[in-house]
Formats: C-alpha cells, structure tokens, sequence
C-alpha cells in the first residue's frame, strides 16, 4: 500500500518501532542536527526523528532521519523492514521496468487549507528553520522537491523536472538556490536567463517518500519523475496543480512555496556541508524570490542532516543511484550484473559483469563514466567478476587484491568533468578519472594466472546449511 | 537584475576591522556591523533569529557561541569582503541572446 504523504509514513513507521518520539525539550541548535547526525552513527536500525518540543517554538512539528536506515528505506519501498539492501535494490530495479507510471491529478490537496501571499510570505512562520552544521552559512531547506519547466517547452511533462537542490534561507521571502550545472534545473535556468527571464518554480516540503527518492534519481532530462514514482510505488503517484506556477506539484506536500528564480542574479551563498562530507561554498548562487506558501495546518517540517557519511542522504540516495546506472548500462551490455553505486551519490562506483573478451571490463566502465549521471559524478570506477557481489565489500576487496596488476588495470583519464562539490576536483568541476579492472582477463587479453581459480566445493551450499542448522540446535 | 544590484554594492555601513571588540550584534562570520533582525521566538524573549547584511549570515541568539561570538567563531569559516566579493559564480551566467 503505497504513501500519499509523509504523514501516512510516519504512521507506518511509528508501528514499525521506526520512528522515536523525542518529547523532552530541545535547543534548535545544536540538538536537532546533532540527534540526526547521531542516528546515523548508532547502526543500521536507526529510526526517523520526530521533535516538537523545541525552546522558543510554540508550534513546531520537525521529522528527521526518515529515510536514514536500511529498514526505513525498505519501508519506503513497502518492503519488509529487513529487506537485505541487495534485494532492495534488485526490487528498485524490477519496479523501474513498470515505469512509466501516468500520475493521477487530484485537487484536494490538503496544503490548499493555508495561504500567505506577496509581502506577507515568512517562511520563518510556517517553518522552524534551525542549523545543521557550524559551518553552514544559515538555515537549509535539503530536503524539498524543487519543480521547474523547460521554458523552451513548458507543455513537456517530462521536461518538467523534480529535483532536490540545497537552498539557504536568506530572508523571510528570499532562498538562494544551488542548481548545479550537471542537473536539470540548471538547463531550465540557463534557457531563461539566456532570454533574461525569470525562472518560475515550486519548492515543495514533507512529501511522501518515494518522491523524496524519486527527486533525488538521476533520470534522463525527459523522464518524468512523477511517472517513475508511479512505478516505484505500483500505483499512480497523486499530483495537483500548484497556484502560482501551475505546476504540478506533489499532493500530499506539508509545504509548497513558489516563486520565481530572478533572472541573471547571483548573491553569496554558503557554505553548507555536503553530501561529500566536506562544505562547499561560499560562492555567488542564483535567488528565488517567493511570492506564495502554501501549507497544511499544522505543517510538519522535514529535514534531513548530512555530514561525513553514512548519514541519512546516503541511504536516500544509494539504491536510486544504482538502479539507473544498472539500467543505462545493461541497455548496451547486457553482461552487467550489477552496480554499487552507493558511495557519495556515486563518486564512487563498483559494477560487477560478464566479459564478452579481452578488455571488455574496462569498456564497461568507460561507458559508466559517460551514462548522464557518470558524466557528474563516477569519477572511480571498480569492475569486478559476475561471482563477486558489488555489495559485498571484501568480496570486492578480494578482487582489487588478487585480479589486478596495476599497470595495465588501473588507468588514470586526465580533465573529465564532475560536480564542482567533488572535494578532490582541479580546478573544480574537473578530475581526472580512474577505472581499476578487478576482474579475470580474458582472451585475448592473456595475462596473469587465473587459470585455476578456488571455487566453493559443490557440496558447500548443503553443508551452511547444515552448519546453520547445528548451530541452531546448539544454543537450544 | 543587473550586476549593481548585487549584493556588495548596497552596503555602505563602515566595516569592522579584524580587531574590532566583539559586539552582540556584529556578525559572527565577517564582523560587519549591519544586522537585521529575521525572526523572533514565538515564546517571547527566547531567541532571535539575526542576519549580517553584507555576508548573509545567519545565527540564533540561542546557538553555542562557536557560531554567534565573532571571537569564538572558528577561523576556517570566516568570511572578509574579498572573499564575497571574489566568490565564484555557480552557475555562470550565461549571454543574453539577442532578438536579432
């Protein structure tokens, strides 16, 4: 049964024992990031957070973490809470193939209920913004659905982008944006400053949680992420038309600001600490300039700390990062078994695949590293054997320590691009690249000794089973 | 818009140097002395929410002093005018197209 909202979530994951209810008084900083950044540090069960009753606030409902385990993102997924995280990802994977999903318009969206318009907007009334971390350079909004048009094509449903972008809040009517060159929303930007026009879009918050999954997928540039929710969620994804852009926009939101990016600004912005476990910034970013909220009553503010991983965006982003890399590549090679792209949002990445001859392995990862997210991110690429599992890091250990020669497995490709947050980029927004061909050559790439590889003895499967069986009578 | 908007070109309060004392209501992050009130509590009297005109920092009165104090404020955050006025633009704008 999928989650029109984040509400019927948290319900769910309240039952689960998945969500903690912290009712003793709080500080806004540094207790709400630092209870988040600690939910990530306790182990894989960590439950969502749920504060409101936070000093100085007489009306704040805050969620965080929601996404930050393994059983909370299955559950995201409706699958059992301890889905092992390779099957939640091949389900990722088979559910994609349904995509895609038409949405289903509803106009009964519950934040019709609240409105503030013009110069009565205050995102601080509705919102109660507080610090992630200390550097930051003031409150962030990170966790949002941001939805923007192609303004060359406006009418294009599948241009019509859903993305989660960083956004400072800089005034009571004001958010500085961060559209990273390599995402949609800077093609939508780029397109209407190069006529001088305003960029109309939608910020909207507290949405259910496939579409906080959805919006932070690497998709092509005509690929709706509504419809791809609509197949990750086995049903229709409920949409309504926001009233100031006309865009659509989630149903279920807690929270939908819209307004308009102003054409051909920038204003300092940052740091922020980011996903790469470093902050970027400060740097001249593009403004929004809100012209109108609107909310549920009661409006539950969600948010999401981020730091040196593993913190919650990691788990939100590392299934959705797999499966449309798994998907790109397959489309061309069907050898590829599977991808572990997990790490940093993709940094990083390890494939496992079939060799169809001699160098194979290394046109895989070459093709990897070109794929629309590859182009941002995949700056490392590991390939590995069909019978080494990416997710099983000392498999994949095993691999990098017995397979590979490094003078002809490890090649170093100069000045490739990448996201200017990647920490280690010169200058930034420019890396060079590595691939590491962890894998067995193959004819007529005739190095090595690997004629004569250990396999597990045929009868081993009958005896862990056996092992396991014993063990279990053992502690009877 | 057009670049004499920005940011920089509107402030004309003078500017604390390095050593300036601290001051409740000078910016943590660049010491400016400019700031604006954003926010109040909704309990009176709690916290305010308060933010330096030229550097758009942000702070409650109610945060750790390593983040309000302009003393206390770690050196590897702090901003100087240079800074804002030398910070990259993401992303660049691109050129207008002519009608033509």
């Amino acid at each position: 049964m999928p989650y029109d909202d984040l509400r019927g979530f948290l319900d769910t994951l309240e039952k689960e024992g998945q969500l903690l209810r912290v009712t003793e008084e709080v500080l806004p900083e540094p207790d709400l990031a630092a209870a988040a950044n600690a939910a990530g540090r306790i182990g894989e069960g960590a439950p969502a957070l749920w504060f409101d009753n936070v000093k100085g606030f007489t009306d704040a409902r805050i969620a965080l973490n929601v996404h930050g385990s393994w059983a909370n993102h299955a559950l995201a997924l409706g699958l059992p809470r301890h889905t092992p995280v390779k099957e939640q990802v091949a389900e990722f994977a088979r559910r994609w193939d349904a995509f895609p999903i038409a949405p289903e318009r509803r106009e009964d969206a519950p934040w019709r209920e609240n409105t503030q318009e013009g110069e009565d907007v205050d995102l601080f009334s509705v919102l109660p913004l507080f610090r992630l971390n200390d550097g930051d350079g003031g409150f962030y909004l990170d966790k949002a659905a941001v939805v923007s048009r192609d303004p060359e094509d406006p009418g294009h449903f599948g241009k019509q982008n859903v993305g989660t972008y960083r956004l400072q809040v800089i005034g009571r009517n004001r958010l500085a944006m961060q559209p990273v060159p390599v995402h949609d929303v800077a093609l939508h930007l780029r397109k209407a400053e190069e006529r001088g026009e305003d960029l109309p879009i939608a910020v909207t918050l507290g949405n259910d949680p496939v579409m906080a999954i959805v919006a932070g997928m690497p998709m092509g540039y005509d690929q709706s992420e509504y419809e791809m929710a609509g197949a990750l969620r086995g049903a229709p994804a409920p949409i309504a038309t926001a009233p100031f852009t006309g865009f659509d926009v989630p149903w279920g939101s807690e929270v939908v600001i819209e307004g308009v990016i102003e054409s051909r600004k920038r204003q300092i912005e940052g740091p922020f600490g980011e996903f790469t476990g470093h902050y970027s910034g400060g740097r001249r970013m593009p403004v929004i300039r809100v012209e109108r909220v609107s909310h549920r009553t009661n409006p539950v503010f969600e948010s999401l700390y981020l730091g040196m991983p593993w913190t919650e965006c990691d788990y939100l982003v590392g299934p959705n990062t797999c499966v449309p890399l798994l998907k790109q590549l397959r489309a061309e090679f069907p050898e590829v078994q599977a991808v572990n792209a997990m790490y940093t949002h993709g940094l990083l990445a390890v494939i496992s695949t079939k060799k169809r001859y001699g160098g194979f392995a290394k046109a895989v990862a070459m093709r990897a590293m070109t794929t629309p997210h590859g182009l941002g991110y995949i700056t490392t690429v590991i390939v590995v054997d069909e019978d080494v599992d990416p997710f099983d890091l000392p498999q994949v250990m095993w691999a990098m320590s017995s397979k590979v020669n490094p003078a002809a497995d490890v090649v170093v490709l100069p000045n490739l691009s990448v996201v200017e947050l990647a920490p280690a980029a010169q200058p930034a927004g420019i890396t060079s690249k590595m691939i590491i061909d962890a894998t067995t050559p193959v004819h007529p790439d005739e190095r090595g000794n690997f004629s004569t590889p250990t396999k597990d003895l045929p009868e081993t499967k009958e005896w862990t089973a056996r092992l396991q069986r014993l063990i279990a009578e053992s502690r009877r | 818009m057009t670049d004499s908007d920005s940011l920089h070109d509107h402030v004309t309060e003078p500017m604390a140097g390095p050593l300036a004392a601290p001051m409740a209501d000078c910016c943590p992050r660049c010491a400016f002395e400019a700031v604006d009130t954003l926010h109040t509590s909704p309990v009176p009297g709690v916290w305010d929410v308060l933010q330096c005109r030229r550097c758009l920092y942000t702070w409650r009165t109610s945060e750790p002093a390593r983040r309000t104090r302009r003393e206390a404020y770690p050196e590897q955050f702090r901003m100087t005018p240079q800074d804002i006025e030398n910070a990259p633009e993401v992303p660049a704008l691109p050129p207008l197209r002519t009608s033509a």
